[in-house]
């Protein structure tokens, strides 16, 4: 399971709309709301909330696939008021989360454990791994990368806002792909 | 209120967030937010709270989790609007 969100803060919309009460209501707990409100940049704080709950629902679509508009059922755990744990629980399932922050963009990644958060590569683009693999999608919108023999593939998150975009990936899965691709050529 | 006329209100209030102009030609039942009109997630929440403002309706939480779908929101509306 692998999730993965980016937001390009250059574009992100701005604090007087994400902050407006009836939007924070659709989207966040209210343990959400109250860490939102408390931190020293709201705006930053929402995005960065928003970024692992989108990471955490498309880690969830892999395990079990489900089409559904619920950010609010989608709970970042909060062990004080200000302090965001590294969990995230959605429909019963928890997920780790690591987040990365600076000035021009937020990205999120999720997993089922912390073994797992660890093992997760980033790329943002996969050019280097075209000539091995073509980027698809299954009949549901998931993307995977599957060798051009058609004899494996793996799982890929992508996520593009603004000016960039990020694939995840587990490295074990590029490092086992790449040995079979190469035996299959 | 019609159905059909649901529609076209409805349509119109998705127009601004769809990049997908020859998607947005053939709005019809069986389109999809996400996958047809290419409606990102945290641009879905702008077209529930347009919805709302539009209609004149409130929609809880439980209700738009099924707005991915033309189909689907449509009865979120009627609904909303019988219990007026």
């Amino acid at each position: 399971m692998i999730g993965n969100d980016i937001i390009d803060l250059q574009v992100a919309l701005s604090e007087s709309i994400v902050l407006q009460q009836r939007r924070l209501d659709k989207i966040c707990t209210l343990a959400e709301q109250r860490y939102i409100r408390q931190a020293e940049n709201p705006w930053q704080a929402f995005w960065l909330i928003w970024t692992r709950k989108e990471a955490c629902y498309k880690a969830f679509q892999r395990l079990h696939y489900i089409h559904s508009f619920c950010p609010h059922q989608i709970e970042n755990q909060i062990d004080t008021s200000v302090i965001l744990s590294d969990t995230i629980c959605f429909r019963g399932k928890q997920f780790f989360v690591q987040t990365a922050i600076d000035g021009s963009k937020i990205h999120s990644i999720c997993s089922s454990s912390e073994e797992r958060l660890k093992e997760i590569h980033v790329l943002d683009d996969l050019q280097e791994l075209l000539y091995l693999f073509d980027f698809k999608k299954d009949t549901k919108g998931l993307p995977f990368l599957q060798t051009k023999n058609n004899h494996r593939r793996i799982p890929v998150s992508k996520s593009s806002h603004g000016a960039f975009t990020a694939y995840a990936l587990f490295k074990a899965d590029i490092a086992n792909l790449d040995a079979t691709a190469l035996i299959y050529a | 209120m019609t159905q059909t006329e649901i529609l076209a209100k409805l349509t119109e209030i998705v127009r601004p967030y769809s990049q997908e102009s020859t998607a947005m030609e053939h709005v019809s039942m069986e389109t999809d937010f996400i996958k047809d009109l290419k409606i990102d997630s945290a641009t879905l929440v702008d077209v529930v709270l347009d919805v709302e403002d539009a209609f004149g309706i409130t929609i809880d939480n439980s209700a738009m989790e099924k707005m991915t779908n033309v189909a689907n929101t449509i009865a979120v509306i009627e609904d909303a609007i019988s219990r007026k």
